[in-house]
């Protein structure tokens, strides 16, 4: 019994090892982007964000979660900032583009882990459910974070092949075919999403 | 099913860069909407849950409480449908009255055909009263959590938080009607007791034990020992929770100090054998019957589980006469808790004690408060105070008043003043 419960805590910290190392890439991704002269004033939003992230692992709290996003998106916006503003060369863009996927990524599994965290959060609170729901829980949220993983990144890399296609430069957006192609794809998820209701 | 917050979300950021695209004329500004698209078409891919064949059972032990101690909620979740279900996330509502102490009332199952999960989560109430456990809900979302549907489960269950019962110890009453059952109230007839009554002559068949030698050899025949008989009373509890019960004047919660102290009155009378009713006035009416027992008990710990301050549509006076006309025999004891503001109550214990009926009042006693008023709230209090004096002062005269605090432990005061009720 004990020893099932331990692997049971073990393989949830797994996941949650899993989270937290996600959201430091993203930051190192997004620190990759920001201009080197420009870390003096990343650099404390990096530190409070690391902050936030180990605590948002840990206690699987709402407002560490939120912080840990408002504090990305703040990091993202520098890194967009600076490829627009031409500071870096558009060869950065998909980085810049992995780093949007691994930011909501980490969003998402972050917030999967969180509707969770009441049955696995406290090791008193495991024995209050029988171990065979709790295991078959734990397997499905395996498979949930697995597959997820797997969405995000086909959207990373269907984007990126976009990328290779199209043209990236300086032509008129308007006459630009893959913006239309991208508003109907768009467009069509909108329809299919609204249509579900 | 409805789209979620983050569904809109990612919606906003996806039209968001395409306003930005048009608007800063960076065409690849576009490709970070191209994610999003695909996590919206993937969303719409995966099937969702339908969790309509689950089968929910709760179990509350126990299912009458007392305040502040724990009380355990079991689910049993089974699945019952021939198909498996994959993480729907099940919801236990509970009233935010009542505070989660062990477990958690939300959990994320899934279930195989004919799978069951069980959990547990414990709740304690910091206040007495009667509360609804449940409904259950399950929330069903896709994969990516962009869509959610809340479906309700109809199985709500009662938890009935009894208000705290204090030891009184033996409460030492006078009663001037007294039930044929044998009891611990002096009768002052003679009967079966303890107390020693009065000599009488020597009856053949008489046990011998009772003979008094002394007095047999002193009179030149035999005499025996009397007792006095002691039986059961009936009583009727009558609770002011109008809304003097929540008045400023006093600086703690009376209500619930009222209701405690009924609660251990009821428990403490009831011990002693007595047929004890009670009637409530307030914002809930209520009365139950004298009757004796353990049942009478909780069913008179359950009326006062649910007592609510406020005035009710009828006046006092009216109400607690009939009740107390119809449900109690005329010389019965009624035992009246209430703060005692306003002419009404006392009123109503002149028209009770004219018809009869023996009334021992209790009333809160207010103390010197140190919470800091402006001047006119000050005098509205101190005339407020001088009323309720005067009105004890005229209830004195045709009955017992006792005053209580809750700094005062009730069982030592309510020894000092032994043999409430004036006969």
């Amino acid at each position: 019994m004990e020893h099932r419960l331990a692997q049971l805590m073990s393989r949830w910290n797994i996941l949650r090892i899993f989270a937290t190392t996600q959201l430091a890439a993203t930051y190192l991704l997004l620190l990759l982007l920001t201009p080197s002269n420009w870390w003096t004033v990343v650099t404390p939003v990096l530190i409070l964000g690391g902050i936030t992230a180990a605590l948002a692992a840990a206690q699987l709290r709402v407002v560490w979660a939120w912080l840990t996003l408002v504090l990305q998106v703040f990091l993202f916006g520098v890194g967009l900032f600076a490829v627009v503003s031409g500071i870096i060369g558009e060869e950065n863009v998909p980085i810049l583009l992995l780093a949007f996927t691994m930011l909501i990524l980490g969003e998402h599994v972050l917030s999967l882990i969180m509707k969770y965290a009441g049955q696995f959060s406290r090791p008193e609170n495991l024995l209050r459910f029988n171990l065979l729901a709790l295991r078959s829980s734990l397997d499905q949220l395996y498979r949930k974070v697995g597959r997820d993983c797997l969405i995000f990144s086909g959207g990373f890399l269907f984007s990126l092949g976009v990328a290779a296609v199209v043209t990236v430069g300086p032509v008129a957006v308007l006459s630009d075919p893959s913006l239309y192609a991208i508003l109907a794809a768009i467009s069509l998820a909108l329809l299919i999403v609204l249509k579900e209701e | 099913m409805p789209l979620t917050g983050k569904a809109f979300a990612y919606l906003a950021t996806a039209y968001v860069f395409i306003f930005l695209t048009f608007a800063l004329r960076t065409n690849w500004l576009t490709l970070f909407a191209l994610p999003i698209a695909i996590l919206l078409f993937a969303s719409s891919k995966f099937p969702k849950t339908n969790p309509t064949p689950l089968s929910i059972t709760r179990q509350i032990r126990p299912i009458r409480s007392i305040v502040g101690e724990h009380v355990s909620i079991i689910l049993t979740i089974t699945n019952t449908s021939p198909h498996n279900l994959q993480s729907f996330l099940l919801e236990d509502k509970i009233p935010d009255e009542l505070k989660l102490h062990n477990g958690t009332n939300r959990m994320v199952l899934s279930l195989r055909t004919g799978e069951n999960a069980t959990f547990e989560y414990q709740l304690s109430s910091p206040k007495r009263g009667t509360y609804s456990i449940g409904p259950s809900s399950v929330h069903v979302s896709d994969s990516l959590g962009l869509r959610t549907a809340e479906i309700p489960f109809h199985n709500i269950d009662e938890l009935i938080v009894l208000p705290r019962i204090e030891k009184l110890g033996l409460v030492d009453l006078k009663g001037r009607r007294f039930g044929p059952w044998p009891g611990l109230v002096p009768s002052r007839r003679i009967g079966v007791g303890t107390e020693f009554f009065e000599l009488a002559p020597y009856v053949a068949g008489v046990d011998l034990r009772r003979v008094n030698w002394k007095a047999s050899a002193r009179s030149g025949s035999l005499v025996t020992n009397e007792f006095e008989g002691e039986h059961v009373i009936d009583v009727l509890v009558v609770l002011d929770c109008s809304e003097a019960a929540t008045s400023a004047l006093f600086d703690y919660d009376v209500l619930e100090f009222q209701v405690s102290f009924a609660a251990s009155l009821c428990s403490q009378l009831i011990q002693q054998g007595n047929r004890v009713g009670l009637s409530v006035y307030g914002a809930v009416r209520t009365w139950v019957s004298p009757a004796f027992g353990k049942r009478q008990l909780l069913r008179l710990l359950d009326s006062l589980a649910s007592v609510r301050p406020g005035q009710a549509s009828l006046p006092i006076a009216y109400v607690v006469e009939s009740i107390v006309t119809t449900i109690l025999p005329t010389r019965s004891l009624v035992l009246l808790i209430s703060p005692m503001l306003g002419t009404e109550v006392v009123d109503t214990i002149e028209r009770i004690a004219v018809r009869g009926y023996n009334i021992v009042c209790f009333t809160p006693s207010t103390r010197a408060s140190h919470v800091e008023v402006d001047e006119s709230s000050d005098i509205a209090r101190r005339i407020l105070n001088a009323e309720r004096k005067l009105g004890i002062s005229k209830v004195r005269r045709i009955a017992n008043v006792i005053q209580l605090s809750p700094q005062q432990a009730i069982r030592p005061l309510l020894r000092a003043r032994a043999r409430w009720s004036t006969a």
